[in-house]
Protein backbone atom coordinates (compact mmCIF):
# COMPACT_ATOMS: atom_id res chain seq x y z
CA UNK A 1 0.00 0.00 0.00
CA UNK A 2 1.30 3.70 -0.83
CA UNK A 3 2.38 5.15 2.30
CA UNK A 4 -0.19 8.40 1.83
CA UNK A 5 -3.26 5.68 1.85
CA UNK A 6 -1.83 4.26 4.41
CA UNK A 7 -1.33 7.18 6.96
CA UNK A 8 -4.91 8.48 5.55
CA UNK A 9 -6.49 4.28 6.32
CA UNK A 10 -4.72 4.68 10.02
CA UNK A 11 -6.33 7.75 10.42
CA UNK A 12 -9.68 6.60 9.02
CA UNK A 13 -9.77 4.20 11.52
CA UNK A 14 -8.65 6.52 14.52
CA UNK A 15 -11.18 8.97 14.04
CA UNK A 16 -14.22 6.21 13.58
CA UNK A 17 -13.08 4.70 16.67
CA UNK A 18 -13.05 8.34 18.62
CA UNK A 19 -16.28 9.25 16.89
CA UNK A 20 -17.98 5.85 17.94
CA UNK A 21 -16.23 5.36 21.02
CA UNK A 22 -15.39 9.20 21.97
CA UNK A 23 -18.68 9.95 23.41
CA UNK A 24 -17.57 7.43 26.23
CA UNK A 25 -13.81 8.72 26.76
CA UNK A 26 -15.35 11.86 27.84
CA UNK A 27 -18.31 10.98 29.61
CA UNK A 28 -18.54 11.96 32.86
CA UNK A 29 -18.19 9.10 34.76
CA UNK A 30 -20.57 9.93 37.28
CA UNK A 31 -23.73 9.66 34.97
CA UNK A 32 -25.03 6.71 35.85
CA UNK A 33 -24.40 3.94 38.17
CA UNK A 34 -23.45 1.27 34.92
CA UNK A 35 -20.98 4.15 34.03
CA UNK A 36 -19.29 5.02 36.87
CA UNK A 37 -16.49 1.70 37.00
CA UNK A 38 -15.34 1.45 33.30
CA UNK A 39 -14.17 3.86 30.99
CA UNK A 40 -16.04 1.74 28.37
CA UNK A 41 -18.72 0.80 30.40
CA UNK A 42 -21.51 -0.32 28.08
CA UNK A 43 -21.31 -0.83 24.20
CA UNK A 44 -25.05 -1.21 23.93
CA UNK A 45 -27.88 1.13 24.64
CA UNK A 46 -29.02 0.68 28.51
CA UNK A 47 -31.76 -1.41 28.39
CA UNK A 48 -35.35 0.57 28.48
CA UNK A 49 -33.49 3.63 28.21
CA UNK A 50 -35.25 4.22 24.93
CA UNK A 51 -38.41 5.69 23.40
CA UNK A 52 -38.43 8.03 26.51
CA UNK A 53 -41.07 10.06 24.78
CA UNK A 54 -43.32 7.28 24.84
CA UNK A 55 -44.92 8.93 21.30
CA UNK A 56 -47.76 6.61 19.68
CA UNK A 57 -47.03 7.76 16.70
CA UNK A 58 -43.67 9.84 15.61
CA UNK A 59 -40.82 9.90 13.30
CA UNK A 60 -38.54 6.96 12.71
CA UNK A 61 -36.37 8.94 14.91
CA UNK A 62 -38.31 9.30 17.70
CA UNK A 63 -39.91 5.39 17.21
CA UNK A 64 -42.67 4.07 19.50
CA UNK A 65 -41.17 0.71 19.57
CA UNK A 66 -38.47 -0.12 21.88
CA UNK A 67 -35.43 0.13 19.20
CA UNK A 68 -32.88 2.31 20.20
CA UNK A 69 -32.48 5.07 17.62
CA UNK A 70 -31.45 8.57 19.17
CA UNK A 71 -28.70 8.22 21.91
CA UNK A 72 -26.40 10.97 22.22
CA UNK A 73 -23.39 8.93 22.95
CA UNK A 74 -21.82 7.45 20.55
CA UNK A 75 -21.44 4.52 19.31
CA UNK A 76 -24.76 4.92 18.24
CA UNK A 77 -25.00 8.46 16.35
CA UNK A 78 -21.90 9.62 15.32
CA UNK A 79 -23.53 12.83 13.83
CA UNK A 80 -24.43 14.14 17.19
CA UNK A 81 -20.44 13.86 18.83
CA UNK A 82 -20.67 15.37 21.53
CA UNK A 83 -20.58 13.74 25.08
CA UNK A 84 -22.68 16.08 26.32
CA UNK A 85 -25.16 16.70 23.87
CA UNK A 86 -24.71 19.72 23.53
CA UNK A 87 -25.44 21.49 19.82
CA UNK A 88 -21.95 21.32 18.45
CA UNK A 89 -21.99 18.01 16.24
CA UNK A 90 -20.10 16.15 13.85
CA UNK A 91 -22.89 16.58 11.20
CA UNK A 92 -23.02 20.25 9.92
CA UNK A 93 -26.41 19.37 8.32
CA UNK A 94 -28.03 17.82 11.52
CA UNK A 95 -26.76 20.82 13.47
CA UNK A 96 -28.43 23.26 10.85
CA UNK A 97 -31.74 21.54 11.07
CA UNK A 98 -32.25 20.78 14.87
CA UNK A 99 -31.08 24.15 15.43
CA UNK A 100 -33.98 25.71 12.63
CA UNK A 101 -36.27 23.42 14.12
CA UNK A 102 -35.61 24.50 17.90
CA UNK A 103 -35.07 28.70 16.41
CA UNK A 104 -31.89 28.65 18.52
CA UNK A 105 -30.98 32.60 18.31
CA UNK A 106 -28.09 33.05 16.22
CA UNK A 107 -25.68 34.46 18.77
CA UNK A 108 -25.62 31.10 20.27
CA UNK A 109 -24.40 29.16 17.25
CA UNK A 110 -21.72 31.38 16.13
CA UNK A 111 -19.51 29.44 18.14
CA UNK A 112 -19.89 26.65 16.44
CA UNK A 113 -20.27 28.36 13.76
CA UNK A 114 -17.30 29.66 13.81
CA UNK A 115 -14.98 26.54 14.65
CA UNK A 116 -16.80 24.78 11.61
CA UNK A 117 -15.49 27.88 9.24
CA UNK A 118 -12.37 27.75 10.87
CA UNK A 119 -11.67 23.78 10.13
CA UNK A 120 -13.24 24.30 6.59
CA UNK A 121 -10.96 27.16 5.72
CA UNK A 122 -7.95 25.15 6.92
CA UNK A 123 -9.00 22.14 5.57
CA UNK A 124 -11.12 22.41 3.06
CA UNK A 125 -12.74 18.98 2.56
CA UNK A 126 -9.91 17.15 4.58
CA UNK A 127 -13.02 16.44 6.90
CA UNK A 128 -14.52 13.91 3.82
CA UNK A 129 -10.82 11.85 2.85
CA UNK A 130 -9.71 11.37 6.28
CA UNK A 131 -12.33 11.33 9.00
CA UNK A 132 -15.79 10.88 8.07
CA UNK A 133 -17.19 7.27 9.33
CA UNK A 134 -19.01 7.24 6.29
CA UNK A 135 -16.55 7.30 3.68
CA UNK A 136 -14.27 5.00 5.50
CA UNK A 137 -17.16 2.47 5.40
CA UNK A 138 -17.34 3.58 1.59
CA UNK A 139 -13.76 3.28 1.44
CA UNK A 140 -14.17 -0.57 2.72
CA UNK A 141 -16.78 -1.63 0.50
CA UNK A 142 -14.55 -0.45 -2.36
CA UNK A 143 -11.88 -2.37 -0.84
CA UNK A 144 -14.24 -5.87 -0.55
CA UNK A 145 -14.41 -4.79 -4.81
CA UNK A 146 -11.23 -4.86 -5.28
CA UNK A 147 -10.26 -7.99 -3.54
CA UNK A 148 -12.86 -9.27 -5.60
CA UNK A 149 -11.67 -8.04 -8.90
CA UNK A 150 -14.61 -6.35 -9.68
CA UNK A 151 -13.58 -3.13 -12.20
CA UNK A 152 -14.45 0.20 -11.03
CA UNK A 153 -17.86 1.93 -13.00
CA UNK A 154 -16.33 5.20 -13.93
CA UNK A 155 -19.25 7.73 -13.98
CA UNK A 156 -19.52 10.76 -16.58
CA UNK A 157 -18.83 14.13 -15.43
CA UNK A 158 -22.51 15.16 -15.84
CA UNK A 159 -23.89 12.74 -14.06
CA UNK A 160 -21.38 13.61 -10.81
CA UNK A 161 -22.81 16.89 -11.32
CA UNK A 162 -26.35 16.07 -11.11
CA UNK A 163 -25.36 14.45 -8.04
CA UNK A 164 -24.36 17.35 -6.60
CA UNK A 165 -27.43 19.17 -7.41
CA UNK A 166 -29.43 16.42 -6.25
CA UNK A 167 -27.72 17.02 -2.51
CA UNK A 168 -28.09 20.23 -3.09
CA UNK A 169 -31.94 19.90 -3.47
CA UNK A 170 -31.64 17.07 -0.71
CA UNK A 171 -30.34 19.75 1.35
CA UNK A 172 -32.71 22.60 0.83
CA UNK A 173 -35.83 20.55 1.56
CA UNK A 174 -33.99 18.95 4.20
CA UNK A 175 -33.20 22.54 5.81
CA UNK A 176 -36.59 24.14 4.57
CA UNK A 177 -38.93 21.37 6.34
CA UNK A 178 -36.56 22.11 9.54
CA UNK A 179 -37.53 25.38 9.26
CA UNK A 180 -41.52 25.06 8.40
CA UNK A 181 -41.73 22.97 11.66
CA UNK A 182 -39.92 25.60 13.58
CA UNK A 183 -42.92 27.58 13.32
CA UNK A 184 -45.80 27.83 16.11
CA UNK A 185 -48.16 26.80 13.68
CA UNK A 186 -46.43 23.85 12.44
CA UNK A 187 -44.74 22.48 15.68
CA UNK A 188 -47.47 19.56 16.20
CA UNK A 189 -45.69 18.08 12.62
CA UNK A 190 -42.42 18.32 14.84
CA UNK A 191 -42.64 14.41 16.13
CA UNK A 192 -43.03 13.15 12.33
CA UNK A 193 -40.85 15.88 10.14
CA UNK A 194 -38.01 16.26 12.82
CA UNK A 195 -34.40 16.07 11.46
CA UNK A 196 -35.70 14.78 7.90
CA UNK A 197 -32.71 14.28 6.06
CA UNK A 198 -31.74 11.93 8.89
CA UNK A 199 -34.42 9.87 8.53
CA UNK A 200 -33.34 8.82 5.49
CA UNK A 201 -29.60 9.52 5.93
CA UNK A 202 -26.96 6.38 5.53
CA UNK A 203 -25.28 6.83 8.59
CA UNK A 204 -28.44 6.54 10.63
CA UNK A 205 -28.63 2.71 9.80
CA UNK A 206 -24.39 1.70 9.57
CA UNK A 207 -23.08 3.62 12.18
CA UNK A 208 -24.98 2.52 15.17
CA UNK A 209 -23.72 -1.11 13.80
CA UNK A 210 -19.98 0.12 14.80
CA UNK A 211 -21.70 0.18 18.60
CA UNK A 212 -23.15 -3.15 18.02
CA UNK A 213 -26.06 -1.32 18.32
CA UNK A 214 -29.11 -2.62 16.15
CA UNK A 215 -30.51 0.50 14.09
CA UNK A 216 -34.36 1.40 13.99
CA UNK A 217 -34.31 -0.01 10.13
CA UNK A 218 -38.25 -0.12 9.76
CA UNK A 219 -41.37 1.19 11.15
CA UNK A 220 -44.27 1.07 9.41
CA UNK A 221 -46.26 2.50 12.26
CA UNK A 222 -47.73 5.19 10.33
CA UNK A 223 -47.67 6.69 6.90
CA UNK A 224 -44.68 9.08 6.96
CA UNK A 225 -42.28 6.46 8.97
CA UNK A 226 -43.17 4.13 6.24
CA UNK A 227 -42.30 6.43 3.96
CA UNK A 228 -39.13 7.27 5.45
CA UNK A 229 -38.24 4.14 6.08
CA UNK A 230 -38.46 3.09 2.60
CA UNK A 231 -36.36 6.26 1.71
CA UNK A 232 -33.96 4.91 3.88
CA UNK A 233 -33.51 1.86 2.69
CA UNK A 234 -33.39 3.20 -1.27
CA UNK A 235 -30.71 5.50 0.04
CA UNK A 236 -28.89 3.40 1.94
CA UNK A 237 -28.57 0.56 -1.54
CA UNK A 238 -27.37 3.64 -3.37
CA UNK A 239 -24.68 4.33 -0.75
CA UNK A 240 -23.77 0.71 -0.98
CA UNK A 241 -23.86 0.57 -4.83
CA UNK A 242 -21.84 3.99 -5.04
CA UNK A 243 -18.95 3.06 -3.07
CA UNK A 244 -19.29 -0.83 -4.18
CA UNK A 245 -19.46 0.29 -7.97
CA UNK A 246 -18.02 3.64 -8.25
CA UNK A 247 -15.46 4.45 -5.76
CA UNK A 248 -16.52 7.90 -3.93
CA UNK A 249 -19.60 8.54 -5.94
CA UNK A 250 -21.82 9.32 -2.70
CA UNK A 251 -19.82 11.84 -1.78
CA UNK A 252 -20.54 13.75 -4.58
CA UNK A 253 -24.20 14.29 -3.23
CA UNK A 254 -23.45 13.63 0.29
CA UNK A 255 -25.25 17.27 2.11
CA UNK A 256 -22.15 17.70 4.28
CA UNK A 257 -19.39 17.12 1.97
CA UNK A 258 -21.20 19.87 -0.35
CA UNK A 259 -21.11 21.91 2.00
CA UNK A 260 -17.41 21.49 3.22
CA UNK A 261 -16.76 21.98 -0.70
CA UNK A 262 -17.69 25.70 -0.49
CA UNK A 263 -14.28 26.37 1.39
CA UNK A 264 -11.67 23.79 -0.91
CA UNK A 265 -10.50 26.25 -3.16
CA UNK A 266 -10.11 29.01 -0.65
CA UNK A 267 -8.65 26.34 1.87
CA UNK A 268 -5.37 26.19 3.27
CA UNK A 269 -4.49 23.08 1.82
CA UNK A 270 -3.27 23.21 -1.67
CA UNK A 271 -2.78 21.50 -4.00
CA UNK A 272 0.21 22.43 -6.54
CA UNK A 273 0.92 21.53 -10.32
CA UNK A 274 4.10 22.53 -11.92
CA UNK A 275 2.87 21.70 -15.21
CA UNK A 276 6.68 21.82 -16.59
CA UNK A 277 7.35 18.88 -14.73
CA UNK A 278 4.30 16.56 -16.05
CA UNK A 279 4.10 13.52 -18.23
CA UNK A 280 0.59 13.59 -18.94
CA UNK A 281 0.89 10.23 -17.70
CA UNK A 282 -2.50 10.20 -15.58
CA UNK A 283 -2.22 8.62 -13.19
CA UNK A 284 -3.42 11.69 -10.73
CA UNK A 285 -6.95 11.32 -13.28
CA UNK A 286 -6.84 7.26 -13.18
CA UNK A 287 -6.30 7.60 -9.05
CA UNK A 288 -8.77 9.87 -8.34
CA UNK A 289 -11.70 8.61 -6.25
CA UNK A 290 -13.71 11.23 -7.02
CA UNK A 291 -13.53 11.06 -10.86
CA UNK A 292 -11.73 14.42 -11.28
CA UNK A 293 -9.43 15.54 -14.42
CA UNK A 294 -8.09 19.10 -13.42
CA UNK A 295 -4.98 18.27 -12.38
CA UNK A 296 -4.31 16.24 -15.13
CA UNK A 297 -5.56 18.88 -17.63
CA UNK A 298 -4.19 21.82 -16.03
CA UNK A 299 -1.33 23.10 -18.05
CA UNK A 300 -0.24 25.66 -16.38
CA UNK A 301 1.60 26.35 -12.63
CA UNK A 302 -0.73 27.18 -9.65
CA UNK A 303 -3.50 25.45 -7.39
CA UNK A 304 -5.32 22.57 -8.89
CA UNK A 305 -7.99 22.26 -5.95
CA UNK A 306 -11.61 21.41 -6.74
CA UNK A 307 -15.14 21.59 -4.99
CA UNK A 308 -15.26 18.23 -5.08
CA UNK A 309 -11.59 17.16 -4.30
CA UNK A 310 -11.67 15.29 -0.48
CA UNK A 311 -8.36 16.24 -0.68
CA UNK A 312 -7.05 12.09 -0.04
CA UNK A 313 -3.83 13.07 -1.41
CA UNK A 314 -3.98 10.13 -3.90
CA UNK A 315 -3.10 12.25 -7.01
CA UNK A 316 0.13 13.71 -4.85
CA UNK A 317 1.13 9.92 -4.07
CA UNK A 318 0.00 8.43 -7.59
CA UNK A 319 2.37 11.08 -8.81
CA UNK A 320 5.52 9.70 -10.50
CA UNK A 321 7.15 12.78 -11.44
CA UNK A 322 8.63 14.20 -8.06
CA UNK A 323 7.51 17.94 -7.62
CA UNK A 324 5.10 17.80 -10.24
CA UNK A 325 1.99 17.61 -7.80
CA UNK A 326 2.32 18.57 -4.17
CA UNK A 327 0.59 19.47 -1.16
CA UNK A 328 1.28 22.66 0.30
CA UNK A 329 -0.39 24.86 3.83
CA UNK A 330 -0.92 28.12 3.05
CA UNK A 331 1.62 27.95 0.65
CA UNK A 332 4.38 26.61 2.83
CA UNK A 333 5.45 23.26 1.47
CA UNK A 334 4.67 20.15 3.48
CA UNK A 335 7.91 17.89 1.96
CA UNK A 336 6.22 14.32 1.38
CA UNK A 337 9.96 12.52 0.54
CA UNK A 338 9.87 9.43 -0.59
CA UNK A 339 8.55 7.75 2.57
CA UNK A 340 5.08 9.72 1.79
CA UNK A 341 5.61 8.90 -2.22
CA UNK A 342 4.77 5.93 -4.18
CA UNK A 343 7.50 3.56 -5.56
CA UNK A 344 6.77 5.02 -8.78
CA UNK A 345 8.35 8.50 -7.38
CA UNK A 346 11.88 6.59 -7.45
CA UNK A 347 11.93 5.05 -10.47
CA UNK A 348 11.07 8.41 -12.70
CA UNK A 349 12.41 11.19 -10.51
CA UNK B 1 -62.29 -7.21 57.83
CA UNK B 2 -63.22 -3.32 56.34
CA UNK B 3 -61.27 -2.42 59.44
CA UNK B 4 -58.04 -4.76 58.45
CA UNK B 5 -58.00 -2.96 55.23
CA UNK B 6 -58.34 0.53 56.20
CA UNK B 7 -55.33 -0.24 58.89
CA UNK B 8 -53.17 -2.34 55.73
CA UNK B 9 -54.32 0.32 52.74
CA UNK B 10 -52.05 2.78 54.36
CA UNK B 11 -49.25 0.52 55.47
CA UNK B 12 -48.78 -0.72 52.24
CA UNK B 13 -49.14 2.32 50.78
CA UNK B 14 -46.54 3.81 53.11
CA UNK B 15 -44.45 0.57 52.10
CA UNK B 16 -44.80 1.69 48.61
CA UNK B 17 -43.70 5.23 48.72
CA UNK B 18 -42.53 5.29 51.72
CA UNK B 19 -39.78 7.96 51.09
CA UNK B 20 -39.96 11.74 51.31
CA UNK B 21 -41.75 14.28 49.09
CA UNK B 22 -40.60 16.83 46.85
CA UNK B 23 -43.12 18.81 44.86
CA UNK B 24 -41.72 20.54 42.03
CA UNK B 25 -43.22 23.44 39.54
CA UNK B 26 -42.47 24.29 36.14
CA UNK B 27 -44.56 26.27 33.21
CA UNK B 28 -45.55 24.47 30.60
CA UNK B 29 -43.59 25.89 27.30
CA UNK B 30 -45.94 27.00 24.18
CA UNK B 31 -44.84 23.84 22.08
CA UNK B 32 -47.06 21.30 21.22
CA UNK B 33 -46.11 17.49 22.05
CA UNK B 34 -42.76 16.54 23.84
CA UNK B 35 -39.78 18.55 26.22
CA UNK B 36 -38.06 17.86 28.88
CA UNK B 37 -37.86 19.38 32.33
CA UNK B 38 -34.83 19.51 33.96
CA UNK B 39 -33.47 21.06 37.32
CA UNK B 40 -31.60 21.16 40.17
CA UNK B 41 -32.74 19.33 43.60
CA UNK B 42 -30.86 19.54 47.31
CA UNK B 43 -31.09 16.50 50.04
CA UNK B 44 -31.11 16.40 53.78
CA UNK B 45 -27.91 14.44 54.77
CA UNK B 46 -28.55 10.80 54.51
CA UNK B 47 -31.97 10.93 53.12
CA UNK B 48 -30.89 10.03 49.52
CA UNK B 49 -28.12 7.29 49.98
CA UNK B 50 -27.52 6.58 45.69
CA UNK B 51 -29.04 7.41 42.85
CA UNK B 52 -31.20 4.58 42.70
CA UNK B 53 -33.08 6.09 45.94
CA UNK B 54 -34.45 9.12 43.84
CA UNK B 55 -37.54 9.16 41.41
CA UNK B 56 -40.02 11.54 39.44
CA UNK B 57 -43.75 10.30 39.88
CA UNK B 58 -47.07 11.30 38.46
CA UNK B 59 -48.29 12.91 41.06
CA UNK B 60 -52.07 11.73 40.11
CA UNK B 61 -51.76 8.78 38.79
CA UNK B 62 -48.83 7.92 41.35
CA UNK B 63 -46.62 6.46 38.22
CA UNK B 64 -43.22 6.63 38.14
CA UNK B 65 -41.79 8.45 35.19
CA UNK B 66 -38.13 8.02 33.62
CA UNK B 67 -35.75 10.03 34.97
CA UNK B 68 -31.79 10.84 34.33
CA UNK B 69 -30.63 12.13 37.43
CA UNK B 70 -27.16 13.09 37.69
CA UNK B 71 -25.64 13.40 41.26
CA UNK B 72 -23.57 16.51 41.49
CA UNK B 73 -22.70 16.67 45.22
CA UNK B 74 -22.20 14.16 47.97
CA UNK B 75 -22.53 14.46 51.67
CA UNK B 76 -19.56 13.42 53.71
CA UNK B 77 -21.57 10.38 54.48
CA UNK B 78 -21.65 9.51 50.48
CA UNK B 79 -25.15 10.67 50.48
CA UNK B 80 -26.84 12.79 47.67
CA UNK B 81 -26.17 16.72 47.95
CA UNK B 82 -27.66 17.49 45.39
CA UNK B 83 -28.65 15.96 41.80
CA UNK B 84 -29.83 17.33 38.63
CA UNK B 85 -32.61 15.50 37.28
CA UNK B 86 -34.26 15.76 34.19
CA UNK B 87 -37.53 14.05 32.71
CA UNK B 88 -39.61 14.00 29.86
CA UNK B 89 -43.20 15.99 30.05
CA UNK B 90 -45.54 16.22 27.12
CA UNK B 91 -47.74 19.73 26.91
CA UNK B 92 -50.93 17.85 25.59
CA UNK B 93 -51.33 15.95 29.47
CA UNK B 94 -50.67 18.47 31.57
CA UNK B 95 -49.35 16.93 35.17
CA UNK B 96 -47.94 17.54 38.19
CA UNK B 97 -44.88 15.47 39.46
CA UNK B 98 -42.91 14.76 42.32
CA UNK B 99 -39.50 13.77 43.74
CA UNK B 100 -39.52 10.86 45.97
CA UNK B 101 -36.80 9.89 47.97
CA UNK B 102 -35.44 7.74 50.79
CA UNK B 103 -34.41 4.38 51.47
CA UNK B 104 -37.84 2.73 50.65
CA UNK B 105 -37.61 4.41 47.32
CA UNK B 106 -36.14 2.30 44.39
CA UNK B 107 -36.10 3.99 40.88
CA UNK B 108 -36.86 1.27 37.88
CA UNK B 109 -37.21 3.91 34.89
CA UNK B 110 -34.38 6.00 33.58
CA UNK B 111 -32.56 6.77 30.88
CA UNK B 112 -28.99 8.26 30.30
CA UNK B 113 -29.45 10.02 26.83
CA UNK B 114 -29.16 13.79 27.08
CA UNK B 115 -31.96 16.24 26.16
CA UNK B 116 -32.73 16.20 22.57
CA UNK B 117 -35.88 17.71 22.86
CA UNK B 118 -36.22 21.49 24.30
CA UNK B 119 -35.92 21.66 28.01
CA UNK B 120 -37.65 23.93 30.59
CA UNK B 121 -36.21 24.39 33.80
CA UNK B 122 -37.99 23.27 37.51
CA UNK B 123 -38.21 24.96 40.57
CA UNK B 124 -38.43 23.82 43.73
CA UNK B 125 -41.58 25.58 45.88
CA UNK B 126 -39.46 27.18 48.85
CA UNK B 127 -35.99 26.93 47.21
CA UNK B 128 -34.15 30.25 46.97
CA UNK B 129 -34.29 31.21 43.43
CA UNK B 130 -32.99 34.72 42.71
CA UNK B 131 -30.40 36.32 44.92
CA UNK B 132 -33.13 38.74 46.35
CA UNK B 133 -33.80 36.06 48.69
CA UNK B 134 -30.13 35.14 49.53
CA UNK B 135 -29.12 35.98 53.13
CA UNK B 136 -25.78 36.47 53.75
CA UNK B 137 -25.17 36.97 57.60
CA UNK B 138 -21.39 37.31 57.29
CA UNK B 139 -18.56 38.02 55.26
CA UNK B 140 -18.70 39.97 51.54
CA UNK B 141 -20.38 39.27 48.56
CA UNK B 142 -18.78 40.57 45.35
CA UNK B 143 -21.14 40.85 42.71
CA UNK B 144 -20.39 42.32 39.00
CA UNK B 145 -23.41 43.02 36.73
CA UNK B 146 -22.36 42.79 33.46
CA UNK B 147 -24.92 44.42 30.86
CA UNK B 148 -23.49 43.32 27.71
CA UNK B 149 -23.38 39.26 28.27
CA UNK B 150 -24.63 39.22 24.28
CA UNK B 151 -21.09 40.57 23.33
CA UNK B 152 -19.97 37.07 24.65
CA UNK B 153 -21.71 35.72 21.17
CA UNK B 154 -21.67 37.87 19.10
CA UNK B 155 -18.32 39.16 18.76
CA UNK B 156 -17.99 35.97 16.44
CA UNK B 157 -19.16 37.61 14.04
CA UNK B 158 -15.86 39.24 13.40
CA UNK B 159 -13.87 36.13 13.32
CA UNK B 160 -16.21 34.37 10.95
CA UNK B 161 -16.72 37.44 8.31
CA UNK B 162 -12.68 37.30 8.59
CA UNK B 163 -12.41 33.44 7.93
CA UNK B 164 -15.57 33.97 4.76
CA UNK B 165 -13.88 36.50 3.53
CA UNK B 166 -10.12 35.28 3.57
CA UNK B 167 -12.03 32.26 2.21
CA UNK B 168 -13.35 33.97 -0.75
CA UNK B 169 -10.53 36.26 -1.56
CA UNK B 170 -8.51 32.66 -1.85
CA UNK B 171 -11.13 31.24 -3.72
CA UNK B 172 -10.89 33.60 -6.40
CA UNK B 173 -7.38 33.22 -6.37
CA UNK B 174 -7.12 30.04 -6.97
CA UNK B 175 -10.18 30.01 -9.74
CA UNK B 176 -8.18 33.07 -11.70
CA UNK B 177 -4.88 30.84 -11.39
CA UNK B 178 -7.05 27.48 -12.67
CA UNK B 179 -8.24 29.77 -16.26
CA UNK B 180 -6.33 28.35 -18.69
Amino acid sequence: MKKITMTRRIVQVFCLILLVYGGYIFKEWKQSPETEQSLFPALKAPAGSISITKLEKGSILWPSGATPVIENYPPSLVCRFNPKGGMFKACILHFFSENLTWQTQLKYLLPYITLFILLCFLLGRMWCGWVCPIGTTGDFLTFLRRKMNIPVKRFPQNFRINLSFTGYGLMAIALTISTIIGMPNFARYQCYWFLPYCQICPARLICPLFGLIKPNWKDFSTSITTTFTILAWIVLGLFIAAFYFGRRVWCHMCPVGLINSWFNKGAGVELHKKSIKCIKCGYCADACPMGLTKMYEMDKDGIYNQNSCIMCLRCVEVCPRKGCLSVKFFGKGIKIKDFFRGKNAKKIS
Amino acid sequence: MKKLLLFLIPILYGLAYGGEQIQIEFEYPSITGDFYVAGTVFFPPAAAPDLKKILVMDKDTREEIPSKIVVQDNWPDGSVLSAEIVFPANSQKKGKYIIFYGDDVERKKSFVEAAVLPTVSFIVPGAGTTVENMDVSVGQINVRVDRSTNIRYWWYILPVFFLILLTVLRTLRTIRMQKL
